[in-house]
């Protein structure tokens, strides 16, 4: 009976342990021990299980790259196809942002000029040629489109209806060869005639002369006689000026203000503002 | 767990460190006071966040009780053995429970599951460290028999 004995030589130690583990815990429910011996422990501990576990953190790290080769392939296959369609919702998210932008700006311009009395219309197609420079848009008569209203976009003037059906009309633009605008320089008050050059992209001051009061950057806007464009509205600015050899003529290059290549949302003046306007 | 381990293993957890405080007592030969179980239990508490004294408090009763096993107990059966070693595991395990229970200002869902294959972890893992410890390292087979 040994053991007995040794398990009774042992009672003193353990009733005491028992009054100190007591006396512990009810220390630790009914007072607020301070907890940096605490932290000093646990420090130390958790060195200790670190070092402890490093077994099981190895054959784990070492499972990782035991992994079957076709589940990573798989993976690697599910990521890449769901990397391109994130990016084609990406791309239409660019989409709507430019749209938006767009949209805003207009409505800039709604609450800025109560005078304008517009039509918002969509770009529906382009024929661009030599010669013919117009777009297509799709707003028509049943939504109050007249033939010879002005088109305008955020920036600028954008080009005049010359064609209206029911549900579509279509716009020559302002950089067309056979349209002619008159027009302003805004800061000497010259007025002049603009038409197109034919490249799709720039426009000429007619009849233009070296004595001229026109200048590099200066801004071009619309005159409002004939009653089309909205008085005062940017048509473009001065790109360059070339003086002919004979001396008299001159070449006056225009860039307009409208991004022209770059819009989808336009602005069809309705003709009762343009003559409001233009009176004013 | 690595991958290749099944799922249920996950819960498979030996108590080692009850294992270690029973051999403590249990074996003749090892003299240690209860202070050594006392303080792994202090630090355990501490390390583990338990509430402080709770796990000291039950390896040293794990310790003093298997101190007071008879001799002719510890030479009996693997029954005997398994009856003392199980009952004792239990009482260990609700105790903890019902300290923790006591200590917690929330309520504690019991996982019986989970408890149920500890015990059996610790059960398996005593048969197989007792075996190899007194056949091998102690070279006394008298203390087993199965």
């Amino acid at each position: 009976m040994q053991s007995s004995r040794r398990g009774a030589n042992q009672l003193p130690t353990y009733l005491i342990l028992c009054v100190i583990c007591c006396l512990l815990f009810t220390l630790e429910i009914f007072s607020t021990i301070p907890q940096t011996p605490r932290y000093i422990v646990t420090w130390a501990t958790s060195n200790l299980a670190a070092i402890v576990n490093l077994p099981s953190t190895g054959i784990e790290a070492i499972s990782g790259y035991m992994t079957e080769r076709e589940a990573v392939l798989q993976r690697l296959h599910d990521l890449e196809s769901e990397n391109v369609e994130l990016r084609i919702q990406n791309q239409r998210i660019q989409a709507l942002e430019q749209n938006n932008d767009e949209l805003l700006s207009i409505l800039e311009i709604y609450s800025a000029d109560d005078r304008l009395n517009f039509v918002v219309a969509e770009l529906r197609s382009k024929i661009q040629t030599h010669s013919r420079d117009e777009v297509y848009l799709n707003q028509g008569s049943t939504d109050g489109v007249e033939a010879g209203s002005a088109v305008i976009d955020v920036s600028g003037i954008y080009g005049q209806v010359v064609e209206v059906q029911p549900f579509l009309s279509r716009i020559v633009r302002i950089t067309d060869q056979r349209i002619a605008i008159p027009a302003r320089v805004q800061r000497s008050g010259l007025n002049v005639v603009l038409s197109g050059v034919g490249d799709g992209r720039h426009l000429a001051m007619e009849y233009a002369t070296v004595t001229w009061d026109v200048k590099e950057d200066d801004v071009i806007v619309a005159s409002g006689l004939g009653g089309v464009y909205p008085a005062g509205y940017p048509i473009g600015v001065v790109n360059s000026i070339r003086h002919e050899e004979t001396g008299v003529e001159a070449t006056v290059i225009v860039e307009p203000s409208a991004q022209i290549d770059r819009r989808r949302w336009l602005l069809i003046l309705m003709k009762e503002s343009n003559t409001e306007t233009t009176q004013e | 767990m690595p991958d290749f381990v099944p799922k249920i293993f996950d819960q498979f957890n030996p108590s080692l460190v009850f294992l270690v405080c029973y051999y403590f007592g249990f074996r003749e030969d090892i003299k240690i006071s209860l202070v050594l179980p006392f303080t792994i239990g202090l630090i355990m508490d501490i390390h583990f966040g338990f509430p402080i004294g709770l796990n000291a408090l039950l390896f040293s009763t794990t310790s003093f009780v298997a101190m007071l096993i008879p001799q002719q107990a510890k030479k009996n059966t693997l029954k005997n053995q398994l009856i003392g070693l199980v009952t004792l595991f239990i009482l260990v395990e609700i105790s903890r429970t019902f300290g923790l229970i006591l200590y917690s200002e929330h309520t504690i869902t019991l996982d019986y599951r989970s408890m149920l294959l500890s015990v059996l972890a610790t059960l398996v893992t005593w048969f197989i460290v007792n075996f190899v410890l007194e056949r091998w390292i102690y070279k006394d087979p008298s203390n087993i028999s199965f």
